[in-house]
């Protein structure tokens, strides 16, 4: 998993590039709230950082009707380059679970996720402070499952494609609160989105590590097809410069 | 835009619905205790309404399901295991279930007894006297289910039958001019209840049982049916007569024809075997617990012997190899028992008896050919193999307190509990070579697996583990630990 955040970091970094290098500025939003500015040349592209929590609401495809009647928390990290002055490239990994009982309480089903995509954003030039828009991307979800009870233990873990799309809007501070100096694009806001995420099916066969003696083989658990995927609410903190 | 994105807010919130989470996974999973059939193991699990199949091509084990609801309240297999029997008292239904397929039949009474006949054709679903009273029931209400499913229960009303039934029982097929039969005979005091399931009809009838003049109920205890040319013979022994009942029952006519000969046989009789002597004529030896003896009676003439025991004897258990017939004459809790050689007791009478004593009290007894396996309720020393044919008598140590005992391919089984640990032991019946394996889960249960295998069972994640020996031999490395496998399928639903 470090290896793909170190590349992915890289390629955002790559994207962002050194002002000498950056054939087209992004998006300078003005002050106003009410008029967009053309982009700028020569400087930085503009970069978001964001990180708040999300939360799925797996939909009925197989497998997500274990979990209680609840949503699937999860945190997240993003961060985005202007390659356009209204697009962005994005890379995102979130970590999300879920713990639950089953058969009154008899045995427990974890599910663990690593998400990691690459996608694009497309935000409409209303305001400064204001700006909806678009996402979708596709990745990797890597699913950890684990169930026991008593003194059984069976795990498995895998990586499967998923994609997603979604809309939003971020809330931001006009840059003047941070720098009066002309051209400052830092800004602090939070962000909001409503998607959908759907990670591929896959058959889950879970290995047995129990502890026995004497040791014998253990017959592995099929689980079925697990669909993981739903509709997602995600807030965050994001950071714009 | 302002309009667009109040209407994506308002779906965000009302879009998703999460699936519901089936209410069944907040409830315990019942999954019944694995019942051997036809060389698999099913498992009932009532909470998913499914049946599990844990199956063996002598390597490794299978899983497989079917789709089951229900929760029935009687179980029974049929004597050749082939087959598993299940009646719904509640949902008025009897089920056969094989490791393929399962197939329900309705029943018109809510039975809370049922009865397979020896070959397993069929059963006999009858009212039993703890019958659940939250619904109106017949007691003298008798129906025959074929087992095969290929024709429709047979319902009968036993016209007559006052009491309360108290074992109901199911004879083998009858062969008749007019076709084939079976008879039900229903136990109740001081009366017997028939009922004729001919190939065109239903006859019943009810029998008197009186011990002579006296007015002392007479209840049947044991009995044994054996097929006549042109009906049936009823042997019974009962509560309340030191003799034998032989009912003499004729179905060629058009009313059921029954006639009855009491043969003495001594004080309170309590159980018997009817067989065929080599040198001919049929016998019937009795298991007397008031008089210590057991009887030899000759139904033809009606007379006999008995021969004295230092117990009193409570069970006949007859066995054979090749050539040979034997009957055990014990009781349990009694560290003793009487081999009678069946062949040779007609002539040599009580010679014809060997005492054989134990070192502990026998609980059970499982015959294996012209060997007997002695259960005994000891911690240490959990089992006897007697040996007729040379009279000798094994008794081994470290099996712990035998819990279960399963016969398997010429190999007795035995799952003990010593020390808190689970202790499987196998030996070869042909040189009575014992091995044993520790183990470290704690098991409740042996079971035989496919032709040759054993499994051995104990609670666990879904409700049972099975460690499987495919082979029969206690080898771990070919063996499999089986865990879980209830919750298989899980992701596609509960149900």
């Amino acid at each position: 998993m470090k290896t793909w955040m170190c590349a992915l970091c890289l390629a955002l970094l790559c994207l962002a590039g050194p002002p000498a290098f950056a054939g087209q500025a992004t998006a300078d939003l003005p002050d106003s709230a009410t008029s967009v500015q053309a982009p700028r040349t020569g400087r930085w592209r503009e970069i978001s950082l964001d990180t708040g929590g999300s939360i799925l609401v797996p939909s009925s495809i197989s497998g997500t009707e274990l979990g209680p009647d609840r949503a699937m928390g999860s945190f997240f990290l993003r961060a985005g380059v202007a390659i356009l002055s209204q697009v962005s490239l994005e890379a995102q990994w979130s970590k999300g679970g879920q713990k639950t009982m089953l058969f009154a309480g008899s045995a427990t089903h974890q599910l663990d996720t690593h998400w990691l995509s690459l996608g694009a954003r497309w935000s409409a030039p209303v305001a400064t402070w204001w700006r909806p828009f678009v996402r979708a991307g596709s990745g990797a979800v890597r699913e950890a499952i684990a169930v026991s009870g008593g003194q059984a233990r069976f795990r498995d873990s895998a990586w499967t494609p998923q994609i997603y799309g979604a809309v939003g809007f971020d809330l931001l501070l006009p840059p003047k609160v941070f720098s009066r100096r002309p051209g400052a694009k830092f800004t602090f806001g939070v962000t909001y989105e409503f998607g959908y995420a759907h990670a591929f099916a896959r058959d889950v066969v879970l290995t047995g590590s129990r502890s026995l003696e004497p040791s014998m083989a253990q017959q592995s658990l099929d689980m079925g097809t697990l669909t993981l995927a739903g509709w997602m609410h995600q807030i965050a903190y994001t950071v714009r410069f | 835009m302002h309009v667009c994105l109040r209407t994506l807010l308002a779906a965000g919130l009302l879009l998703p619905a999460c699936a519901d989470r089936d209410p069944r996974l907040d409830q315990p999973q019942q999954v019944r205790p694995p019942a051997e059939v036809a060389g698999s193991l099913i498992l009932l699990d009532t909470t998913r309404e499914r049946i599990h199949v844990v199956g063996s091509d002598g390597k490794t084990p299978s899983l497989s399901h079917l789709a089951f609801a229900g929760s029935p309240s009687v179980q029974a297999v049929t004597a050749d295991g082939a087959r598993l029997l299940w009646l719904d008292t509640a949902a008025r239904r009897v089920t056969v279930t094989t490791p393929t397929a399962v197939h329900s039949q309705a029943l018109a009474s809510p039975f809370s007894g049922l009865q397979l006949s020896e070959d397993g054709l069929v059963a006999a679903a009858w009212h039993t006297p703890s019958a659940a009273a939250d619904s109106l029931v017949n007691p003298a209400e008798v129906t025959l289910v074929d087992v095969l499913g290929a024709a429709a229960p047979r319902a009968a009303t036993i016209t007559g039958l006052a009491r309360q039934a108290l074992a109901a029982h199911v004879s083998p097929p009858i062969d008749l001019p007019g076709g084939k039969h079976r008879l039900v005979w229903v136990d109740a005091p001081s009366m017997l209840g028939l009922a004729d399931f001919g190939s065109t009809g239903v006859r019943t009838a009810v029998v008197q049982l009186t011990a002579g003049a006296s007015k002392v109920e007479v209840t049947p205890r044991a009995s044994v049916a054996l097929v006549q040319p042109n009906g049936i013979d009823l042997y019974v022994v009962a509560q309340g007569t030191g003799d034998v009942l032989h009912l003499r029952i004729g179905l060629s006519t058009e009313q059921i024809d029954v006639s009855i000969d009491q043969i003495a046989a001594g004080s309170v009789p309590v159980d018997l075997y009817v067989y065929e002597q080599k040198s001919g004529g049929l016998r019937v030896l009795t298991a007397n617990a008031g008089s210590h003896d057991v009887a030899l009676l000759d139904p033809t003439t009606g007379t006999g012997f008995a021969v004295a025991l230092d117990f009193a004897p409570t069970r006949i258990l007859p066995f054979s190899d090749a050539t040979h017939t034997w009957a055990a004459i014990w009781a349990p809790g009694y560290a003793s028992m009487y081999i009678a050689d069946l062949d040779e007791l007609s002539k040599k009478k009580g010679k014809a008896l060997r005492p054989v004593a134990t070192e502990q009290a026998i609980r059970t007894i499982v015959p294996a050919g012209a060997k007997l396996l002695l259960q005994h309720d000891s911690p240490t020393a959990g089992l006897s193999i007697y040996d007729a044919r040379t009279t000798q008598l094994t008794s081994f140590k470290g099996t712990g307190k035998v819990l279960d005992l399963r016969l398997v391919a010429g190999r007795a089984y035995l799952l003990g509990t010593t020390n808190g640990q689970s202790r499987m032991s196998r030996i070869d019946l042909a040189d009575l070579h014992g091995s044993s394996l520790t183990l470290s889960e704690d098991a409740t249960g042996l079971h035989t697996l496919g032709t040759a295998g054993i499994a051995v069972s104990g609670q666990g994640l879904g409700g049972w583990w099975l460690a499987t020996f495919p082979d029969g031999t206690l080898d771990t490395k070919a063996a499999n630990f089986l865990e879980g496998f209830t919750l298989s399928g899980l992701y596609g639903g509960v149900r």
